[in-house]
């Protein structure tokens, strides 16, 4: 369900599978909690093989945006597809995350901001 | 006995042999027939038994030329050799013209009476006849005043014996079968009027001197003995003693035999007419529902055992003016149960033909059948509906028979009809009262039977009025059969592994309105946020059929669209309006012209919301997406609380 990198000092690479929806959030929400207390406050959460998400994965992602911000950190969504963008643009959340193709830019981008 | 040619007896033995089915016997001198296989011939005059390949058995004798040779197929194999050695062994002796010992005399005898014995098998399929045979036989064999065998088989004991009644033993031979458990005798046992042991002394003839019996090796359950009353001077001679002894043995095998076919074929025979009984049942139920303009019909019956007790009917008159429905019920499973309901199948089909009020033919149909009921100690709920196809007007009587409903209107109301009378086969004259009323467009009748708001699920929660009722509202609109078809789906997630216990009859009737969706497809899902997404998917699934037969822009893209909004809404149910209980996601999907619509009804708490957040990019509130993707993704989004149940309606257009 949940893959856990470091490719770099602060930031921490997370890779989802399958469907992000009310079944599985409560526990992806609180695996995802745990990880900038010992990672470090940068994450990249990569959506590749994400095939479905919905309100409560949503939920879970900006959960753990506001837990990235309060360690001063950000967080950053790599390659959503079809079904995840738009829900992510019919929430107006595609304005809240910076979204990449591919993780390296992404871990790229989060080095330069610190 | 005089001196006879040993041919003439041998040919005697083939032709008694020969009687019996599947035996065959030779006598020949000089060369075998060519039947007789060359391993079967013995050397020299000893006998033989020999198997064949194909399981017949083979006992051949030779003695001066002559040979005699005797096959079976069937199990007597050893029976045949034992007949052989000893036509040999006659033979023998009969040549010496050495005179004839009470030995030799009794072997004939012996002879006879096996030979009876395959005869009698071969022919009697009831083993009280074989044991009758039996004892009337060895009579003629053995000097004893009285041959007799104890049985004690499930159902009884029982005595035969070769004196006349009056004149036999019974009383006593039973005591002495119940003897059996305490001394389990092994081999003949003896004794005389000095020496009867206690508990057989009360039935103890004053005049009887003396008694032998051996126990037959019958298999279980089956226990029993044979037993000899008074023989001369109270002796047995050796081959005597040694002929009843293994007389005893192949009567109990005969026996054995005899049981096990016996109960096999009747087990088989009641397998036959149980399958037999439900092919009729099934028959007997309406094997088409009419097609009428302005209705339309469901039936689903499912017996609880392999025949059952529920039955409905359908009765059309010849001008299509009127329509009579009937469901009913017997107090009862199992076969009895299965036969009324063919009598009141055809009450039903003698009584509706005669036309009148539904009062009056149940009057009638009750006068029919009261006999047969009374004599059943039965009792039968039955419910019968009249449609008047010009006026669109019901009447509706029911012989207690517990409940009916008819929907009707949008939302839907309902409206519900208890029994009318009592059941049939409690009075001799009973009164029947009837109700009426209009039949909108659109409007079902649900008729069935308790076995259905009784079904259990493995908890021990029955479906209830309220739970039939949930899918009624749910499935409303739907074509009856495909309602039925949620019902079902609906039953098999309640019941789970649990079998159902009472019948399960439900009938139909939908007054047809003029709106006509182009697909339908009723579901149910458990209200758990796991049925949520499957719901979700199954949505998907047929949105993406339908999207493309009937001209979507972009399938997927719809499909995914209604993904997402059914898991929003049924994600919804499931963790608010069934906070505290768990119920189920039912509802129906359709196609219009116009587009997709989804109808989801759940039985659980009333939605509610507070105003919505507003979003601000730079700080997004953590929840309140869903309702709005709901609202952003559908066209059309309508909620109400309607009978203390809520009703979702999503709407989206193909493009």
């Amino acid at each position: 369900m949940l893959e856990v990198e470091h490719p770099a000092p602060e930031v921490v690479l997370v890779r989802l599978q399958g469907r992000l929806d009310a079944t599985v959030a409560p526990q992806v929400r609180r695996e995802l909690s745990a990880l900038p207390e010992r990672h470090g406050p940068n994450m990249v959460v990569d959506l590749a093989q994400v095939s479905f998400i919905d309100s409560s994965g949503l939920s879970v992602l900006v959960s753990a945006l506001k837990a990235v911000r309060l360690r001063g950190g950000a967080l950053v969504l790599v390659g959503p597809n079809e079904q995840v963008r738009m829900a992510l643009r019919l929430t107006m959340l595609d304005r809240v995350f910076r979204i990449f193709d591919a993780p390296e830019p992404a871990i790229a981008a989060l080095q330069e901001r610190a | 006995m005089a001196k006879v040619s040993f041919l003439s007896h041998w040919q005697q033995v083939v032709r008694t042999w020969n009687q019996v089915p599947e035996h065959r016997g030779w006598v020949w001198f000089g060369e075998p027939p060519s039947e007789v296989p060359p391993e079967a011939r013995p050397r020299g005059q000893t006998t033989s038994a020999w198997q064949a390949e194909d399981g017949t058995w083979w006992a051949v004798g030779v003695l001066e030329g002559h040979g005699l040779a005797l096959a079976t197929r069937g199990a007597d194999g050893p029976l045949a050799a034992e007949l052989v050695r000893l036509a040999v062994d006659w033979a023998r002796s009969a040549t010496l013209e050495a005179q004839l010992t009470d030995e030799l005399l009794l072997a004939w005898d012996w002879l006879n009476f096996l030979f009876s014995l395959a005869q009698a098998v071969g022919r009697a399929g009831q083993p009280a006849v074989l044991m009758e045979q039996v004892v009337r036989q060895l009579h003629q064999v053995l000097p004893a005043q009285e041959v007799f065998l104890v049985i004690e088989e499930p159902d009884g004991q029982r005595v035969f014996s070769s004196a006349p009644p009056g004149r036999d033993g019974r009383n006593a031979w039973l005591h002495l079968l119940s003897m059996l458990e305490e001394t389990r005798p092994r081999g003949l046992v003896f004794f005389d009027a000095e020496h009867v042991p206690p508990p057989l002394q009360p039935h103890w003839h004053p005049h009887w001197r003396y008694l032998a019996y051996v126990v037959l090796p019958l298999s279980e359950p089956y226990r029993g003995l044979l037993g000899l009353r008074d023989f001369p001077e109270g002796q047995l001679t050796a081959a005597q003693q040694n002929l009843f002894l293994t007389g005893a043995e192949q009567v109990a095998t005969l026996l054995n035999l005899t049981y096990a076919r016996w109960v096999q074929e009747r087990a088989m025979r009641l397998e036959h007419e149980l399958s037999i009984a439900q092919m009729l049942q099934r028959r007997m139920l309406p094997q088409w529902l009419p097609t009428l303009p302005g209705m339309a019909f469901g039936c689903w019956l499912e017996p609880a055992s392999q025949v059952g007790g529920d039955f409905y009917d359908v009765f059309v008159a010849p001008n299509q003016e009127r329509v009579l429905l009937m469901l009913g019920d017997v107090a009862g499973k199992g076969v009895p149960a299965a036969m009324l309901t063919a009598l009141m199948h055809a009450a039903f089909r003698a009584e509706a033909a005669h036309g009148g009020a539904p009062v009056e033919v149940l009057a009638r149909m009750h006068r029919l059948v009261f006999a047969e009921l009374e004599q059943a100690e039965a009792f039968i709920t039955l419910a019968l509906l009249e449609i008047d196809t010009r006026t669109w007007r019901y009447r509706y009587a029911s012989a207690g028979h517990p409940e009916m409903f008819l929907l009707f209107g949008d939302p839907p109301q309902v409206l519900y009809h208890g029994a009318t009378g009592l059941p049939f086969g409690v009075l001799a004259e009973p009164y029947y009262e009837q109700r009426e009323g209009d039949l909108p467009p659109g409007t079902v009748v649900w008729l069935y039977s308790d076995g259905v708001t009784e079904a259990e699920s493995p908890s021990g929660r029955v479906l209830g009025r309220n739970g039939l009722l949930d899918l009624a509202l749910a499935f409303y609109p739907l074509p009856p059969q495909q309602q039925l078809e949620g019902v079902r789906q609906a039953l098999a997630q309640h019941c789970g592994e649990q079998a159902l216990r009472d019948d399960v009859a439900l009938l139909l009737v939908q007054t047809q309105s003029e709106a006509r969706p182009l697909e339908a497809w009723p579901f149910v899902f458990p209200g758990t946020t796991e049925g949520a997404q499957a719901l979700a998917q199954a949505v998907a699934q047929r949105v993406r059929e339908w999207g493309a037969r009937y001209g979507a822009t972009a399938p997927s893209t719809l499909a995914a669209t209604w993904e997402l909004a059914t898991a929003e809404v049924a994600t919804n149910v499931a963790r608010h309006a069934y906070r505290t209980y768990t119920g189920r996601l039912q509802g129906y999907l359709q196609a219009w012209p116009e587009g997709v619509q989804l109808t989801l009804w759940d039985s659980g708490q009333p939605f509610s919301t507070g105003p919505l957040p507003a979003f601000d990019p730079q700080a997004p509130p953590e929840h309140g997406y869903g309702l709005r993707l709901l609202h952003r993704l559908m066209a059309r989004v309508s909620y109400r609380r309607w009978m203390e149940r809520n009703r979702w309606v999503l709407q989206h257009p193909w493009r």
